[in-house]
């Protein structure tokens, strides 16, 4: 559904983000796009969205290049960026000019989703909390139905009430004929959400794997001593908290935050191990 | 689907700019016609049209920037340009809603309010010169001429033809927009400093390239390419008249080319826009 072949990228000629990048993207998953500040995330994110055009390579997007931003390629994706600025008009007023641009639109689950989100619908958009804008534009980015649902940084600003709904409805509304794109450097605000993890640092993909073929080839354990497997650890009450090469075939529940630490302190120990 | 242009694509973006943006450009409006009364109000001591009308079709050129910039001041914030640039429409919709609100509505409602406030004061004054201070009726056509009168006057050099006020107000319009578009912060003021910048670059530059032929010294003024007043060395002054056929090309150039470029750069530089 996205295909991304020797992409380079920069602000400045001299200095690039991105140089060769490749990368695919299918269908019926919910990818986090994990990396420290600046690594490039919204960057990405934007080249994608035809928002900032590549310096060269290829970007398709449901079968179309985003620099055209054609409106049959804008009706099928939709980007929550991280900082929302919204009009000075109600919810219903928003909906009225906005829904008829997506022809999927579903009004019926735009309503449900504020209500799960708890984002009360009659007041101006402008005069709600960052917060409360925030899962407005999350509720109609949902309700919009599109191919491609991007999201920057969407749980910046919420409650933490509000981040646990905001993952159920977000695992709820994925389909075989969506994809998700997640970016965050809050890695614990996917946890139980995302099916393929994808880290960039130093304008390069360190990991693009799935949950599943993580919790193959990693565990995450506490230890008292450290051995060869180990690509990190971190001090914790009970001895040291470590991501290990998993050689035994232990089950364990995947720590994001370690996990991501592991991949960026040890990228080509990863790599080897995951291809 | 057609990407170019839709019909109903079109409709419901004019529909969401003049939602949103009415309030301002309406506001806009109105300080447009204070402005004009207040002009007109000088008729009582002053008792010559000509000024408050030439002030008319300043405020009606000026304000046709400000009405641009404000349709178009999408881009100063990254999350304000994103949702306008991901609104599924083409380059040419969204172009062609700033040139429908500007020309096809702003204009005409510009010069109805215009005359009806000409014709609402003038009435009044040539009633009163007439009774109060016996004016003759050729003195009353010299000193309150209507509007309609000034626009199709082509030899009174105090009166600007119609053809001219258009050239201008779309040729501003034009600026504007590449202004708008090529600047993303304080659009309007830069794009104002280098018009200004432009225009005495231009005017310096013919002074300099027609005296460096001549070999005395000459003046062209601001933006007049088809005459030159040569001074010589015992101060006696010659005007040069390009002959019709340049003046014919340049007249073109100014009033046709000059406005149609900028408004086609600005129809290119919306498919060139990055956040």
């Amino acid at each position: 559904m996205i295909n991304i072949q020797n992409l380079s990228f920069g602000y400045n000629r001299k200095k690039m983000l991105y140089e060769n990048l490749s990368l695919s993207l299918e269908a019926g998953s919910i990818y986090g796009l994990l990396g420290k500040n600046g690594a490039g995330k919204s960057t990405l994110l934007c080249n994608m969205m035809g928002l900032l055009f590549p310096v060269s390579g290829k970007i398709e997007v449901v079968k179309h290049n985003p620099q055209k931003r054609q409106p049959s390629f804008l009706q099928n994706v939709y980007f929550i960026p991280e900082e929302v600025a919204l009009p000075s008009i109600s919810i219903h007023t928003y909906l009225e000019l906005y829904a008829p641009f997506y022809p999927k639109f579903n009004e019926n689950q735009f309503y449900e989703y504020l209500k799960e989100l708890e984002v009360p619908n009659d007041q101006k958009l402008s005069k709600m909390s960052f917060g409360q804008q925030k899962k407005a534009i999350i509720a109609f980015g949902l309700a919009c139905n599109t191919q491609v649902l991007i999201m920057d940084e969407p749980t910046n600003g919420l409650d933490i009430p509000s981040k646990s709904q905001f993952r159920k409805l977000v695992a709820a509304a994925l389909t075989e004929e969506r994809l998700f794109i997640i970016s965050t450097h809050q890695v614990r605000d996917l946890d139980n959400l995302i099916d393929q993890i994808l880290i960039i640092d130093e304008s390069e993909v360190l990991l693009k794997a799935s949950i599943t073929s993580i919790n193959e080839k990693l565990c995450f354990k506490t230890v008292t001593e450290l051995n060869e497997n180990v690509l990190y650890a971190e001090d914790s009450l009970k001895g040291k908290t470590v991501v290990a090469a998993n050689v035994m075939g232990e089950d364990s529940k995947i720590n994001m935050e370690h996990l991501f630490n592991a991949v960026i302190a040890n990228p080509n120990r990863v790599k080897e191990i995951f291809n | 689907m057609n990407n170019t242009f839709n019909f109903r694509r079109f409709g419901l973006l004019l529909r969401k700019t003049i939602y949103e943006k009415g309030l301002v450009l309406g506001g806009t409006f109105i300080l447009v016609i204070v402005l004009i009364l207040f002009a007109y109000s000088s008729l009582k001591t002053a008792r010559q049209s000509s000024f408050p009308q030439s002030m008319g079709f300043v405020i009606g050129l000026f304000s046709v920037t400000v009405w641009v910039n404000i349709l178009l001041n999408n881009f100063s914030k990254k999350s304000v340009a994103a949702s306008y640039l991901t609104l599924p429409c083409s380059h040419f919709e969204k172009w062609l809603s700033v040139f429908a609100i500007t020309v096809l509505v702003y204009l005409p409602l510009f010069l109805v309010v215009f005359k009806v406030i000409d014709s609402l004061f003038l009435d009044y004054h040539r009633e009163l010169a007439v009774t109060k201070f016996h004016y003759s009726a050729q003195q009353l056509e010299a000193d309150f001429p209507y509007l309609t009168y000034s626009f199709t006057e082509k030899d009174n050099i105090n009166r600007m033809p119609f053809s001219i006020f258009l050239a201008c107000f779309l040729g501003l319009g034009g600026v504007a927009v590449v202004g708008s578009l090529y600047f993303n912060q304080k659009s309007y003021i830069k794009s104002a400093l280098l018009f200004l910048g432009l225009s005495v670059a231009l005017s310096f530059l013919g002074n300099l390239i027609f005296g460096a032929i001549v070999g005395e010294k000459t003046s062209t003024g601001i933006l007049s390419f088809t005459k030159a007043v040569i001074t010589t060395e015992n101060t006696r002054f010659f005007t040069v008249n390009a002959s019709e056929s340049i003046q014919q090309i340049v007249k073109y150039f100014i009033m046709v080319f000059i406005p149609a470029a900028l408004w086609l750069i600005g129809l290119v530089r919306f498919s060139d826009k990055e956040i």
